[in-house]
């Protein structure tokens, strides 16, 4: 039998979304789903563990085809959280896949371009730039420890059936989609997402770093440097501009 | 047995006396250049100059040549074997002209023996007959006695000593007896594998272990290359999705998983031409070619030697054009030319039929007129040699650079034979 497709396709592919989630109601969790269920055509979650109202809140969106509620969380032992997620992710036969933070905002142009991003055959990964918003919503962070965005973090990839997906097996700084889609070719787009992760008053940054530092006392899965940079009294913080943005 | 040694250095440079200690049953030996009477004493070789070899009985010698430079002469002798020994291009010569000559002297040879692994595995996927001169057992393989003196044989001596006789009385393939080849590859791939052991995130060292072991056809090579491809990745070397999805995907069609080697082939495949070999590959499997995928597949991981094999004896009428094209990249080119040449059959020209077939092989019709002027070359018919690179080159200016190669062999040619009457002085 002739087969009906080519492994990369230039037009009709499927997009899903996958997010995994963590007492996320009252956070940005809402406003994240509405905003992907505009532009992409599922979404999975993997619930680590809430105690909260997250999953009712992840199952009223009629996106989220796939919700795994974890009953014991995988926090600590993140590469088990990831390849969970991505196993889901993967049952829902995708065409390419994008990796969403809860608190993760693709700008308008982002949005826009989504589909011309993936209705190619060309690239297999695309690349975007990610702002960590800091103590707000109007300012992001920006010195010598919170610079992640002069650089593409991988975000959105294209499902390759038959490839060997490897993710290291550690607890904590997992990457968040496979290292293997490193070999394959990509495209840096001059794209933005807004992180929110760190749009916190200053107690509440406390507690994240008070969690960190509980998780890895010894910055065995990251810089302590930077751990303690969260407690910054005047970090250096620059406006957001919105723009027309091209890629 | 009797021997002539072809070296692209003087005798006191030549880094294989060793191996000439262990020759088996050693008569005549021959040293094509200069040596000192006490150095014949000591070795038991004699030396000749060139006019003297040539009035040899040299059907009754097997030549040892270990610069490509010789392969002329070792055509127009004729001897009764030949035996290749390959290097890596020496410093002052021009790399692609040694590496071309090479090639084309392994392709002649009747057996081909390298101390570069580099080398060895290049050969391994090249052709059959191909010896490693190093090792790493320190055990003893076996021992000969000549006059008073006892030789302890490394596991490669031994190897050599035994491919060596087995030139002049082959082994009977009904025996029941490991042949060399396997032998090495299987010490090969044991070191490997204990290297692998000793260095747990060496990627390297687990895609020499997988490559043996795919030689061997050990199921284990696709779990060790999967690990070296992980450590590829951890270390940050993301250049390498052709170097092991194409090898995935030779491993797989060697298992006979066509289908799934197809399309980790295609994983591969961002060029039009890739492009259109995949999709040549998908046709033929949809029509049952199986044979031709698996070759092709062979090909595209660089393992001519697997896809000859498969080809030689395939029945499918297109095998011969895809013979066509692994015979020219293996350098094994009178075969490719007598292929070419052969009366027409149902498959028609296959040169033609690689045309129409794969956008990868279109270069070949331009590349038999040059085959056949380097044939003509090598075998001392200059005049017909400038004829077919004539054609080869058409109306453009491409002639000039095939002019410029003869005579770059010339002179590399005139420099080995000029260094030879200089230790004669």
């Amino acid at each position: 039998m002739m087969r009906s497709r080519p492994l990369r396709k230039a037009s009709g592919n499927r997009l899903t979304a996958m997010m995994q989630v963590r007492n996320e109601a009252g956070r940005y969790l809402e406003q994240v789903l509405e905003e992907l269920s505009d532009f992409v055509d599922e979404i999975v979650i993997v619930d680590d563990g809430s105690t909260d109202g997250t999953a009712r809140l992840c199952q009223s969106f009629a996106k989220v085809t796939k919700l795994v509620t974890l009953e014991s969380p995988l926090f600590s032992r993140e590469w088990e959280l990831r390849q969970t997620l991505w196993e889901l992710a993967l049952s829902t036969g995708p065409d390419w896949l994008l990796s969403v933070d809860a608190d993760e905002f693709y700008e308008e142009a982002a949005k826009r371009e989504m589909r011309r991003l993936i209705d190619q055959d060309v690239y297999d990964w695309v690349g975007f730039r990610l702002y960590d918003f800091w103590g707000g919503t109007t300012h992001y962070r920006e010195d010598e420890h919170w610079n992640i965005h002069t650089k593409h973090t991988r975000t959105l990839v294209r499902y390759l059936p038959d490839f060997h997906y490897f993710t290291p097996r550690m607890d904590h700084h997992v990457p968040r989609l496979p290292l293997s889609y490193a070999v394959l070719p990509g495209f840096l787009a001059e794209l933005r997402v807004k992180h929110y992760g760190w749009a916190l008053s200053p107690e509440e940054l406390r507690r994240k770093y008070e969690r960190y530092m509980d998780l890895d006392p010894e910055g065995r899965w990251g810089s302590l440097e930077q751990y303690r940079s969260i407690l910054d009294e005047h970090p250096r913080l620059v406006e957001w501009q919105g723009k027309g943005n091209s890629y | 047995m009797n021997y002539i040694i072809f070296s692209g250095v003087s005798w006191e440079a030549y880094s294989y006396k060793r191996l000439l200690d262990v020759l088996p049953e050693r008569e005549d030996i021959v040293f094509a250049g200069t040596m000192s009477s006490s150095e014949q004493a000591e070795s038991g070789i004699r030396s000749l100059s060139l006019e003297e070899i040539y009035r040899l009985p040299v059907k009754d010698f097997t030549v040892l040549v270990s610069s490509p430079y010789w392969l002329q002469d070792v055509l127009a002798l004729s001897p009764a074997f030949v035996v290749a020994l390959l290097e890596h291009c020496p410093e002052g010569e021009d790399g692609s002209l040694w590496d071309k000559y090479s090639g084309l002297l392994a392709a002649q040879a009747d057996l081909t023996a390298t101390a570069s692994e580099r080398l060895y595995l290049e050969q391994l996927l090249s052709r059959s007959g191909v010896v490693y001169l190093s090792g790493d057992s320190p055990l003893s393989y076996g021992l000969i006695r000549r006059g008073e003196r006892l030789y302890f044989l490394a596991d490669y001596e031994a190897v050599w000593k035994r491919a060596l006789e087995e030139l002049w009385h082959p082994q009977d393939k009904a025996a029941d007896v490991e042949p060399w080849a396997a032998i090495q590859l299987r010490h090969r791939a044991e070191y490997y594998l204990s290297m692998c052991t000793k260095l747990p995130k060496q990627p390297t060292v687990h895609y020499l272990a997988a490559s043996y072991l795919y030689l061997l056809g050990d199921e284990r090579a696709a779990q060790l290359l999967t690990r070296s491809f992980e450590l590829m990745l951890l270390h940050d070397y993301t250049d390498c999705l052709h170097s092991h999805y194409r090898f995935f995907s030779a491993m797989e069609a060697k298992r006979g998983n066509l289908e799934l080697a197809v399309r980790q082939y295609e994983i591969t495949a961002f060029t039009a031409e890739e492009r259109a070999v995949s999709e040549q590959l998908q046709h033929w499997l949809d029509s049952g070619r199986r044979e031709l995928v698996q070759a092709e597949l062979y090909r595209l991981n660089e393992d001519g030697a697997a896809a000859i094999r498969l080809l030689e004896g395939a029945a499918d009428p297109e095998a011969r054009s895809l013979l066509l094209l692994n015979y020219t990249d293996t350098f094994q080119w009178e075969k490719a030319l007598r292929l070419q040449q052969e009366p027409e059959n149902t498959a028609g020209d296959p040169a033609a039929a690689v045309l129409q077939g794969s956008g990868a092989a279109i270069s070949i019709l331009q590349q038999i007129p040059v085959m056949e002027g380097t044939l003509y070359l090598l075998y001392g018919k200059r005049h017909a040699a400038i004829r077919s690179f004539l054609r080869a080159a058409g109306a453009d200016q491409g002639a000039r650079a095939l002019f410029a190669e003869m005579a770059d062999l010339e002179e590399a040619v005139g420099r080995l034979r000029g260094r030879m009457a200089d230790d004669e002085v």
